[in-house]
Order: structure tokens, then sequence, then C-alpha cells
């Protein structure tokens, strides 16, 4: 009896990551980022300085801006159309719990932006290979065509098997991203970069939290206003330190914002990377504990709100 | 269905229609119609029938220009579904009625009349009688977002009425509706029916089809299985009723005795029953006699007076 | 004929629609916190001026960025919401063609963007007057506040010029034989007209102006000037302005002392010759702090007043308003083929790459020769591929990039009405109409009501 919920949270999580991975947006967005930061290092013109740094700070921008996009709109989505569609009274009819609901829908995102962030971390092993062997005309040529291949490769399957193609497609260009990092791992300058790493997975953890907050405002507006607060807030925390910051020490309308609004710059440490640095995980630890907690709290007020909202 | 409607050009002829979905790759993913011959005759009610995904909607959809024929030809008043004057002559009722939730039920149906050639005059006209007809006089200043979905369903057959059409395509009609919704809305096509007009309707009630079609198309996996006018179809053979008052014991002793020396076999006997649509119908509404509705939905008037034009004969026994 | 009666029907119906959805609630008051929050957050520097160009340039530009993710995003949504709910289905039941569904979305959102434009416009001309109330000033016309005619100085760096530098250069051995002219052209091009602009202590800086016959009919000239001093700070730098023809350069002088880095207007004391005007700077032997060096663009321009704010302002908010009616025509057209999401996404993509092909473009502008690739493929025809595809997407995507006319307005400068009617032209007679066709096929072409398996 006590496993039930637990059954059903799976359950739920599962369903809410098969329904976001579904809608082509969200295929869409993810093959753009891949190609973006595979293609840039070919197009970066002047990349003065430290080999690699240029494609590798797009490669993580593109990783933070499309996943953005990919949380806000996958979260905002999953809960308000399932209320608006009837679908979400259909569950709630059986012995879920508000509660579980709720939360598997966050945790269905989560499952969602960790295999978007593993195509990305992917992606940006790619850019550096390339960065680093931008003589080697051969691999320029190929390369982009990796998650090109992933899309035939979901085109054969889909003609083949008649299985829906975006939900194919998602995981072939993973699968080859994967083979195609792994082969030219241990050939190219530097192989795989485990320092980078840990640049990716802050971001990841940034997404998550977007996805929370977008979760929680789903409980009560439509997906336009959902979105709108959430770019708003993507906005206001990229540049918290400047608006509100700098005002902490002298005011109150300083120091409240300041503190309520997530700080993204946590989760952006391309500088640490610079010159052949590393970012220390016990820094990423603490920085994920930041994010699970302004997770929890945010999506605390979501629970709330979603035990009042009316269900149609 | 008249005799003069009988000899006048058929207003649906659809002949040989197919209509396939395909996928991405142009293969054939589901075959919606295969082979449908069909006409419906002025004046006539004709009845769509089947399960779901029989084909009904899809045959619908296409006579709304919506969707185009994969094979074959339909044509609507003699014109193609997709030249747009063939839907200045048609009313259409979907299955779900879908509205525009933050227009109240007059701004909706001044929406939809402003799309016909109508002046302002003759729109303000209809749209008033149109509101009483649907009984939602006192809810008119609603938005329609805050209707329940009956309301909704009556605002949804008010703008298939708006331009008087000669056609009228009702998708599930009385679906959401309660039965003194039903009973009225069976009444309208009715009285429309009787004063000319055409109805196609496409419904899961049977009863419902039953009580109001001349004719009816059951339609299983895309193909017209039966055809024909109800009463034809409904009709048991071998099989005689004889109905009269209640008599003495023993004069039924006698007709039965005289049944089974006539016809070698003895007759069933049982009283009839009032179907329960009407028995609920009769307790209805002697209870609005003292209640009045909460939605401000009242169970609505005559019929429009716009719509009262043609002459009103008894439809085709 | 039904498109007199279907497409005001379908135009009130969507905007009726925007307002009940408390859209345009929500977007006046975004607008309302932009404009009192921009002027709270961006310095400027500390005159009247300077406050009202940020007022204009960046609280503006940000409204036009919000109105144009308004535009773009309603626009998307617009069919497919219609679609998914099925309302469609209802509408298209009605004597309407697809075409006047269209067309009534658009002049839709055209309203919605026009009130949400002019709630905007309005709230920042009141900013703009509040300024102004503020500010104690000593008479005079304020120089951001009026719509003036303006005339760059006539080029004197030419193409043969840059190559005779180079060639010096290779001579004196400054360039070595491996790398090619077309390395050095655009740094050496810049070298040249930094050079241009610059007055070295001692010396005397001299432009010619050709000024067209409008700038000529319209009365007092005015000169403005934004200079940098080569000592590197903003200490005030004294000079003697000198204007005249070429047959008498130095009828009137007019001597003072400016401070580098601000724009300064100066009256031109003389009447707009028909001929050519010269116009000349003497920074004195005496003078501290080195060099003056007058920028590249717009480091000095002639100007003259031709219309007053209000219609300038106008005229700018009516070339934005035409911005705005072209964003609504790509997201209805994207609407007309894909789902809400995906139509954002490629409306989005579309003007990336426009900006892409801006990017790229420009660089072959300035060198055919340049790779657009930073190591070309060993493939020519991959190389010839991505560069013609770069050439026409620059074509293309030009005419649309030459009506930014935020810079005109926040710095005093006319917004003409030839500007207006290109943009009219351009921006709607072409662009949108070719939008809007390509959007009316596509749609007229849908199937409505597919199955949902």
């Amino acid at each position: 009896m006590h496993r039930l919920p637990v059954r059903q949270l799976i359950a739920l999580s599962g369903i809410a990551c098969l329904e976001v991975i579904r809608q082509p947006i969200t295929l869409l967005l993810m093959v753009t980022c891949t190609v973006l930061t595979i293609l840039n290092p070919m197009l970066v013109i002047y990349p003065f300085g430290e080999v690699g740094k240029l494609p590798r700070d797009s490669a993580l921008a593109f990783q933070l801006g499309f996943g953005l996009l990919v949380a806000a709109y996958g979260a905002c989505t999953t809960l308000s159309r399932e209320v608006e569609s009837g679908t979400a009274s259909a569950v709630l009819s059986k012995p879920v719990s508000r509660e579980n609901f709720f939360f598997s829908k966050f945790l269905g995102m989560v499952a969602v932006i960790v295999i978007y962030s593993l195509c990305s971390i992917l992606a940006t092993q790619l850019n550096q290979m390339i960065s680093h062997e931008l003589r080697d005309h051969a691999l320029l040529a190929l390369l982009p065509l990796t998650p090109v291949a992933g899309l035939l490769a979901a085109a054969v399957i889909n003609y083949t098997t008649r299985r829906p193609f975006v939900t194919v497609a998602f995981a072939s260009v993973l699968v080859c991203l994967a083979l195609t990092t792994g082969a030219l791992a241990y050939g190219m300058h530097g192989g795989f970069q485990w320092r980078i790493v840990p640049a990716n997975v802050l971001i990841t953890f940034a997404l998550i939290v977007l996805a929370a907050i977008a979760i929680t405002l789903s409980t009560r507006l439509r997906t336009a206003p959902t979105i709108m607060i959430c770019s708003a807030v993507l906005v206001l925390g990229l540049v918290s330190d400047f608006l509100f910051g700098r005002f902490t020490d002298e005011n109150w309308w300083g120091t409240i914002p300041y503190m309520l609004l997530p700080n993204w710059q946590h989760f952006w440490v391309t500088d640490g990377l610079t010159g052949g640095g590393s970012v220390p995980w016990t820094y990423v630890l603490n920085a994920g504990g930041y994010a699970v907690l302004y997770a929890a709290g945010v999506l605390a007020i979501g629970t709330l709100c979603f035990r009042w909202t009316d269900v149609q | 269905m008249t005799e003069s409607a009988s000899t006048t050009r058929p207003v649906v002829v659809a002949h040989d229609l197919h209509k396939t979905f395909k996928d991405f790759w142009r293969r054939p993913k589901v075959h919606a119609l295969k082979g449908v011959d069909l006409e419906v005759q002025p004046g006539e009610i004709f009845g769509l029938l089947g399960p779901n995904g029989a084909g009904k909607s899809t045959l619908i959809k296409l006579l709304l220009g919506l969707l185009r024929p994969s094979s074959g030809d339909i044509r609507i008043f003699d014109q193609s579904p997709s030249d747009v004057r063939s839907k200045e002559r048609i009313g259409y009722l979907p299955e779900e009625t879908t509205l525009y939730r933050y227009l109240t039920a007059r701004e909706t149906l001044s929406f939809y009349a402003r799309l016909f050639d109508l002046d302002a005059a003759a729109r303000r006209e209809r749209v008033d009688q149109l509101i009483e007809m649907i009984g939602l006089a006192r809810a008119e200043t609603r938005v329609v977002g805050e209707y329940s979905k009956g309301m909704g369903r009556r605002i949804g057959l008010a703008q298939a009425l708006l331009n008087d059409p000669e056609l009228l395509i009702l998708d599930e009609p009385t679906s959401g509706l309660d039965p003194a919704g039903r009973r009225q809305i069976k009444d309208l096509i009715q009285a429309l029916a009787r004063r000319g007009r055409t109805v196609v309707l496409s419904s899961h009630l049977l009863a419902d089809v039953e009580d109001i079609c001349d004719r009816i198309a059951i339609l299983f996996s895309g193909r017209v299985y039966a055809l024909g006018r109800t009463r034809d179809l409904l009709e048991a053979e071998h099989r005689t009723r004889i109905t009269f008052p209640e008599v003495t014991e023993e004069a039924m002793r006698t007709v039965l005795a005289a049944i089974q020396t006539a016809s070698g076999v003895e007759p069933d006997v049982d009283r009839p029953t009032v179907p329960l649509e009407h028995f609920f119908l009769d307790v209805i509404e002697s209870a609005q006699q003292s209640e009045r509705d909460p939605t401000g939905a009242t169970s609505g008037g005559e019929l429009a007076p716009f719509l009262d034009r043609g002459s009103d004969h008894d439809p085709d026994p | 004929m039904t498109l007199t009666r279907n497409v005001p029907a379908i135009a009130g119906l969507f905007f009726r629609h925007c307002l009940r959805t408390r859209l345009v609630l929500a977007v006046t008051i975004l607008i309302a916190c932009i404009v009192l929050a921009v002027p709270a957050y961006v310095d400027g520097d500390g005159t009247t001026d300077g406050r009202i160009r940020i007022v204009l340039f960046y609280t503006l530009g940000l409204v036009s960025i919000v109105l144009s993710v308004v535009s773009l995003w309603s626009a998307c949504a617009a069919i497919p919401i219609e679609l998914e709910s099925r309302r469609l289905h209802l509408v298209l039941s009605k004597p309407v063609r697809r075409l006047e569904i269209w067309v009534g979305t658009w002049f839709g959102l055209l309203a919605l963007n026009a009130l949400l434009l002019a709630v905007a416009a309005g709230v920042i001309y009141l900013q703009v007057q509040r300024v102004l109330a503020g500010a104690t000033r000593d008479g005079g016309e304020t120089p951001v506040l009026v719509g003036r005619r303006l005339a760059r100085p006539i080029e004197t760096v030419t193409a043969e010029l840059v190559q005779a530098e180079i060639d010096a250069r290779r001579r004196s051995g400054h360039i070595t034989a491996n790398v090619e002219d077309r390395d050095f052209f655009p740094a050496i091009e810049y070298e040249l007209n930094v050079r241009a602009g610059t007055v070295q202590t001692g010396q005397t800086g001299r432009w010619e102006f050709m000024l067209p016959n409008r700038l000529k009919n319209n009365g007092a000239l005015q000169l403005r000037f934004k200079f940098a001093s080569s000592g590197m700070n903003d200490a005030p730098r004294t000079g003697t302005w000198t204007f005249g023809t070429r047959s008498e350069p130095a009828l009137h002088h007019l001597s003072g002392t400016w401070t580098p880095f601000q724009y300064h207007d100066l009256a031109v004391p003389m009447e707009p010759p028909d001929a050519l005007i010269v116009v000349q700077f003497e920074n004195p032997l005496l003078g501290e702090g080195g060099a003056v060096i007058f920028e590249v663009e717009d480091g000095i321009v002639l100007l003259n007043h031709e219309s007053g704010f209000l219609t300038n302002y106008f005229r700018a908010v009516l070339v934005i308003f035409l911005e705005l009616a072209f964003l609504a025509a790509l997201g209805l057209s994207a609407g007309s083929l894909f789902s809400q999401p995906v139509a954002v996404f490629v409306s989005y993509t579309l003007l990336m790459m426009a900006g892409l092909a801006q990017y790229l473009g420009i660089a072959l502008v300035e060198d055919p020769n340049l790779p657009i690739l930073y190591d070309p493929l060993p493939v020519p025809l991959i190389n010839a591929f991505v560069e013609q595809v770069a050439r026409i997407s620059h074509a293309v995507t030009e005419p649309i990039t030459q009506f930014n006319v935020l810079s005109r307005l926040s710095q005093g400068i006319l917004v003409p009405w030839s500007l207006v009617r290109n943009a009219l032209f351009v921006l709607i007679g072409g662009y949108s109409v070719t939008l809007g066709i390509f959007g009316v096929l596509v749609f007229h072409r849908r199937e409505i009501g597919l199955p949902r398996i």
C-alpha cells in the first residue's frame, strides 16, 4: 500500500516526460541546439586567444538558451494543457493525490531536461574536438552530419515500423552523438574533456529551477502568461546582480527581489574554464544544493496552489 | 418528404466517395470512406448512423469542404463544397460546440450573422428572435465561457440557423442536452423539415434518429451498409401488432381464440408502456410551472419567425 | 465582394478577443514598468538632452522589442489556436474564404499593434515632456527634440587611396609578401578614415559638404560634432571652427571650448551656399591634450531644422508600426503552416537567419573574397554553395534592415516621409504581401479537421 504513491509517481512522471518529448518543438529545439553547437567553431571567424574558448562559451550559451525554452514551454504545457483538456480530471478521479500528480509533472520535466542536457554535453565535446582539429577537413565535413544521421535513422525507423518519428528521433540523435563522441574521444586532441562537464551540469540545474517555476505558475495561469512571466524571471535573474544586488545594503526593495529571484549567474561558470581551468565539484554540489532548495521552495508553493485549482 | 421535393434535384450527391488519410510518407494510414454513394433529397431529414470511426464526421467535413475527397465526387446544391457560395445556403452544428469563450451570446450570434449577406437591421432581428427561440434571453449578456454544455449547444444551434439555411447539417445535435432540450431540438428539426428545409444529421442516439428521420444511412468502417426509408428498414417482417383499449377478460379470450384459429399460432399479449422520454418530459413540464431555471436558460419559445416560412405540411409518413 | 463584409468582422472579432483575454492590459502594464524602470537604471550623461536620448532610444527601443514579441507570438498563435479549438471549422462552414480569414486576422493584429503602440508612444511622449519640464534650460531649441535633415562630409578615403597605402606599405616592408591585400583592406580603410578625422595640435582639419536641395532651402544650418581627445581624458578642448566656400574657405569663425565624447551643436553663422560648404577645425598649437579625433561615423555632420519633434516622433512611430505589421505577417504565415510553438520557432529562426545573412553579407560586401567558413572545406562546390546562399540571403534581407529610426529620433535627426514611404513599400507592399500570398496559399491547401490519430 505504501509503495502505491511511488509507483504512481514513476508512471505519471514517465507519461509526462513522454508527452513533452513527443511535442515537435522539443525535438526542434534540441536538434537546433546540437547542430549550432557543432557548427559554431567553423563559423566563428576570429577565434583570438585560447583555442576553443569562444566555441565552448557559445556551446554553453546554446545549452542555456535553448534549454530555457525547452524547460519553460514543456513545463507550461505539461500541466496547464492537461487541466484544460480534461486529462487531469481523468487522472485525479483515480486514487492519485494532487500532490503526487503535480510533483510527477515536475519529475517528468526533470527527465526531459536531463536527456536534453546529455545531448548538449556530447555536442559540446564534439564542438571542442572541432575547435582543436580545424585543419582536419574530413572531420569538419562529417561531424555536423551526426545529428542529421540521427534524424535520418529516425526517419527510416518511422518508415519501417511506423513508430512516432519525434520520440524515435530524440533517442536516435542521442545515440548518434554518443557513438560519434565515443569513437572520436580517444583519437582527438584532448580527448573527452571532462573538465567541461561540470559547466554543463550547472546549466542543467538552472533549467530544472526554471522548470519548477514554470510548473508552479501554470497551476494558475495559461500557457502564454506563464511563458511571459518565465521570460521576465529569466531576464531579471540574469541581471539580478546589476538590478538589485548593488542595492542590497541600502534598501529593502533591493534586498527582497534579490533574494527571491533565482540568480542564474551561479550556474554560469565559463570563466572558470579559461586557460585550462576547471570547476570544482564542490562548487557544483553547492550550486546543486541552491537549485534543489530553490526548486523545493517554488514547488511547495505550487503544490499549495494546485490543491485549490479547479480541475474541469 | 414531399412529392414536389422528390422531383427536384438532390441537395447532396456523393458518388463513389473515398477519403484516405495518409502518413508523412504519403502511405495510406486510415481509409475513412470507401466508395460512399448517397443522395439527399430536398425537404427530407436524412440520418447518418454508425459506430465511432464509421466515417460520419469525415463525410460531414467533406460536405463542408473542410476536407477534400481522395477520389469520387461530392456535390452540394450542385456545387463543389469548396465553392464558398454553397455555404450561403448551409447551416452547420458541429459535434462539439466550440465558441469564443469571451463573447456573450448576442456578440457570438452577431459575429456569425455578419458573415452573411444580411443588413444590420435584419441581423439584429434574427439574433433577437433566435435568442428568444433558444431560451437564452435572460442569459444573453453572460460570456459563453460561463455557459453550461447544454446552453453552449443551444447557441451552437442558433448560429447554424442564422442564415435560414436550406440545408442544415447537424453533427450529434442532441448531445449534451437534457431530455427537454432534446425534445425541443427534435421538434425544431421536424418543424424546419415541414417548411421545406433539408436536414442531414448524424447521431448515436438511435431513438432520436428513429423519431425524426425520413431516411437513414448506416455506415460502418467507411462503407454504407444500409440505406433507405426509416420505416421500410425498421419494419419487422411477418409480424403484426394490434392495439386496442382495455377490454374484459372474456372479450380478450374471444379475440385471442379467433386469432389462434385463423393463424394457427398463439399470439403474445402485453400492455404497451409509455416511452421514458415522454414520461420524463411530463414530470419536468409540471415541475417547470413552479420552478425557475437557475442558469438563466429557459425552455425556449416557438420557431423563430424568420424560420417560419414555407408551407407547414406533415412529413411523409 | 465578401471581402469587405468578412474581413472587418474577423478583424473585429480578433481584436475584441485580445482585449477580453486581458492581453492588452498585461502588455500595457509591462510597458508602464519599462517606462518607469529604464531611466532609473540607464545612466545618461547627466544633461537633459542625455536623459531625453535615453527615453527615446532605450525606452522606446525596449518597448518596440516587447511589442515585436507580442506581435509575432500573437500572429503565430492566431490560426493554430483557432484550428486546435475547432472554432475555425464553424467559421469555415459560413460563406468565408480562407483568404478573408487570413487578411481579417492580419488586420486584427494591426489594430492590436496600433493600440499597444499608441499607448506606448503616448506614455513615452509624456515621459519626454516630464524630463523636459524638470529641466532648467537657458532657452534655445533642444537639439534632440527636433527633426533635422543631415548631410555628411564628402568621403575622402577612396578605394584607390586605400590600395595606394597598401602598396606603399608593401614597398616599405610593413606588409610581407605572403599576406594578401584583402586581409588588410578593411583595417587600412578604417585607419585612413580615422586619420582623416584626426586634427593634430597646431593643425587644421577640413571637411567639404555637398548640401542637398532640401537642406539648402530650410534655412539656418547647424554643425553637430563629437570627438575624442588623444589624451583619452574628458578635459574640455579649445578650438576654432571656420565656415566658408571653396573659393573663400574662411568666411566665418567660431571659437569655443567643448567637452570630448559628447554631441555638440553649433549654429553655422552663414546662409547655406549654393555650392559646397567648407568646414574647418583648428586645433591650436598651445592647446593641451594633443590631437582631436572626430568619430568616423557621425563625428561631424551638418543639420538643419526641418520638422518639429512631434511630427518626427509620429513618423518614427509609424515606421515602427510598419515593422510590427511585417512581423505579424511573418508570424501569421508561419502559423498557417505549423502549430503555434513550431511557428514561433520558425519565425525566430528566419529572423535570426536574416541577421546572420546581414552579418555574413556585410563581410562579403566589404571583401568579396572573404571566406564564410573559418577554414573552407576542400570541396569548392560546397564553398561556392555556402557563399551563394549567403549572398542571396543578404540580398533578400537587406531591404528590411534600413528602417532603424531609433538612433535618428534620439539624435534629433529627421525621419523623413520618404523613409515612411519606403517602409510602407518595402515592409508592407513587398515583404508582407509576399508572406501573405505564401500564407494564404498554404492555408488554402490545408485540410481542416484531420483526425487526431
